[in-house]
């Protein structure tokens, strides 16, 4: 062959292979995954300082404290005070958690330590999700990249022959404001919404399928036809076992709202402010620490605020993805946590009765406008505000606690029927709110602490409990309060390439585990699935002098 | 003459090659479209049968809601004129859905279900048989496949009638 027939044969070759570069993410044939993933988020963004965000996680963290941090009551005597609260940590293995995790949780086959938990949890600290602000946040835990495909997207796209690509329970908040409304496939995968706050969300879902029996009988041969083995199904028995396991979840959340068993906080009575004195003109500034958004709650054991307490609609939510689990029906589903309602207030006083002066940062001064109005009662409109900026010191500790220990003892219970069905190691559970938060000085109120997000992860594929990610021991600015103590301020991490842990870096986290694509390519992620055992990539935990 | 055929090997190679990874996804008709269809076949009494088990599902279905059909405007003593199109069921993410529908057996489900409510109810069905001239089932194919014949495993006319309403030929586009 000559240099031109050379020249001439080497440009067709070239030309004819481009056809073997044919983009093939154009309709390409999908794999599927065989892991589940399980959001449990909670919008409003609670402080979770006392539950899984440990500010001093190693024997010799540093941190500084702040008035507002605290869990345990030391003072002795029958009344647990105010002037004996402080923070204790509770060792599990070699790391240090707050308290909560000593609590006894309630599940159908009798009482487990909260900690029991941590045997496989993963928790991710100090993220900065780099603006503040509560929709843009929690869309993000869903959709990284502001309308850009989701986890939830992409997963719902590897669903195979899954019934539903993908579920989102819908309580409180709706759908468009948080992470169920940022849904976003690449294959025009769908999303399912349930309808606000189901009382049955298992039931809407299998509608589609739940032919009477008369109407079965006539029209079988075409069901068969049509719809195959899933036309066929038992959903009557579903349903059935579906009244259970809410009767179940619902007898445990119910426990978990019994403040008496609130370890280190609940086991004897609580000092309540002391209404009857108040007069006129401004008060005394503990008072701030009673307050609870729309009252300043005048309990005279505080622990009472709770005897009435609901959390609406968690029982159904986790009851419906248990089933749906458990009979393969979805692996990508998001239960959206309403918080704790019908809150019990004793001889309080309305929040519009206060003008509130702010002397200086995080700190306020109460001013009582007088009248005898008292308010008595539990209603469904006395609840725990979840973006808790007037949360005070007494209700934040024991609304979060409340909060926290039913979302704890329904994942305890939601644990023991996934290994009971060996899918606790092939299921990724997601604990999420946009971020944890900034506490006042005064202990009035608590701010967005968007620089301080925290993700919890349990699966049985996590071998024993592992805390990554640093924190700052005093915020050197960038957030509302600086020299605040520790609070879970997101730092530099050094693995992570000098910078904070950002939401990308905890996506593409989840997509390594998840086996899909990152909806954040750009940023590295911080652990994988290997071999069914997650594995980190960073082991800095410190608390940094800022 | 070889280069000929090394080019059109190498050629066919690299097409066949890669095409097997290439699906051509099928297109079907959304909630509008459907609703429109069966509007038209099965008469005005059909319309709460398409909202019940097709319309109010635009997740299944597909088709978006309109985001500014939310505004309307309101006419003294007039009642307020909000299009049918523009109600998002679920909340405004679902104007983010899709034009193109893709199958499901949720999809399929609720096919069912409507076929089967139309068959069922005696106005819609019998516009049917009166629209399309229907005495047997053979005639029914005119109805959903007027250029081909429709291959019924049914017997009877009802069931024949279903039958051919949840086939995927005439849903797709």
């Amino acid at each position: 062959m000559d240099d031109t027939n050379r020249r001439i044969f080497l440009k067709q070759l070239l030309s004819t292979l481009g056809y073997s570069l044919l983009p093939s993410n154009i309709s390409a044939k999908t794999k599927t995954t065989d892991i589940n993933y399980v959001q449990i988020n909670i919008a409003g963004g609670p402080s979770r300082w006392s539950f899984d965000n440990p500010i001093a996680p190693l024997v010799g963290s540093s941190y500084v404290p702040h008035p507002m941090i605290v869990n345990n009551f030391s003072n002795t005597g029958p009344i647990a005070s105010l002037a004996g609260l402080d923070y204790q940590r509770f060792k599990v293995n070699d790391w240090y958690m707050p308290q909560f995790w000593k609590d006894k949780l309630l599940t159908s086959t009798g009482e487990v330590q909260a900690s029991s938990l941590l045997n496989n949890c993963l928790i991710v600290r100090g993220c900065h999700m780099r603006n503040d602000g509560h929709s843009l946040n929690n869309r993000k835990l869903s959709a990284p990249i502001p309308g850009g495909s989701s986890i939830t997207g992409l997963l719902a796209d590897k669903m195979g022959e899954k019934l539903f690509p993908s579920i989102n329970l819908v309580g409180d908040s709706g759908v468009e404001a948080v992470a169920g409304g940022a849904f976003k496939s690449k294959e025009n995968s769908i999303q399912i919404n349930t309808p606000q706050n189901d009382k049955n969300p298992l039931s809407y879902l299998l509608s589609p399928f739940l032919i009477s029996k008369p109407h079965k009988a006539r029209w079988l041969h075409l069901i068969k036809e049509e719809l195959g083995e899933v036309g066929l199904r038992n959903y009557k028995k579903m349903l059935q076992d579906f009244n259970k396991r809410v009767t179940e979840y619902q007898r445990i959340i119910n426990f978990s709202l019994d403040a008496s068993y609130y370890t280190s906080i609940g086991e004897r009575p609580v000092q309540g402010a002391d209404l009857k004195a108040i007069k006129e003109g401004r008060v005394d500034p503990t008072l701030a620490k009673y307050l609870n958004y729309d009252f300043l709650i005048g309990n005279s054991d505080f622990r009472t605020i709770l005897v009435k307490a609901k959390v609406k609609n968690l029982a159904e939510q986790f009851a419906t993805a248990e089933l749906l689990l458990t009979h393969g029906l979805c692996g990508n589903i998001t239960i959206n946590v309403n918080t704790v309602s019908n809150l019990f207030y004793e001889n309080s006083i309305a929040n519009d009765k206060f003008s509130r002066e702010i002397l200086s940062v995080g700190s306020t001064q109460l001013s009582y406008k007088g009248g005898n109005d008292r308010y008595t009662g539990a209603k469904h409109l006395n609840n725990f505000q979840l973006d808790s900026h007037d949360t005070g010191l007494l209700p934040n500790i024991f609304l979060t606690h409340a909060l926290f220990k039913s979302i704890s003892s329904c994942l305890a219970e939601f644990k023991l029927n996934l290994e009971g069905k060996s899918l606790y190691d092939k299921t990724f559970i997601h604990l999420a709110s946009e971020f944890d938060r900034d506490p006042r000085a005064d202990c009035s109120g608590s701010e967005h602490g968007w620089n301080g997000h925290i993700s919890s992860f349990y699966s049985g594929s996590i071998k024993g409990l592992k805390v990554v990610g640093n924190i700052f021991t005093q915020s050197p600015g960038d957030s509302y309060y600086t020299k605040n103590g520790t609070w879970g301020q997101g730092a530099p991490v050094k693995e992570n390439g000098n910078r904070p842990i950002s939401y990308g870096n905890i996506a593409s986290s989840l997509a390594n585990v998840l086996n899909i694509e990152s909806p954040s390519p750009n940023d590295r992620p911080l652990f994988e699935r290997k071999a069914g055992k997650v594995n980190s990539f960073i082991n800095e935990v410190k608390n940094i002098d800022s | 003459m070889i280069l000929k055929i090394i080019l059109i090997f190498l050629f066919s190679f690299s097409v066949f090659s890669e095409s097997k990874n290439l699906n051509r996804k099928e297109v079907f008709l959304n909630r509008f479209q459907l609703a429109n269809t069966l509007a038209e076949k099965f008469g005005p009494n059909s319309k709460p049968i398409i909202e019940k088990y097709i319309f109010s599902r635009p997740s299944i279905f597909y088709g978006p809601c309109d985001i500014y059909g939310q505004v309307y405007k309101k006419e003294k003593d007039l009642p307020v004129n909000i299009l049918p199109s523009s109600t998002c069921y679920s909340g405004l993410t679902e104007n983010k859905i899709t034009l193109n529908a893709t199958t499901s057996k949720l999809r399929q489900a609720l096919m069912l279900k409507s076929c089967i409510a139309f068959v069922e109810n005696e106005s819609t069905f019998n516009f049917f048989k009166a629209k399309y001239k229907i005495n047997k089932k053979e005639q029914v194919s005119l109805a959903f496949y007027p250029s081909r014949n429709f291959s019924f495993k049914s017997t009877k006319l009802e069931d024949a009638v279903v039958e051919i309403c949840i086939s995927k030929g005439w849903q797709k586009i």
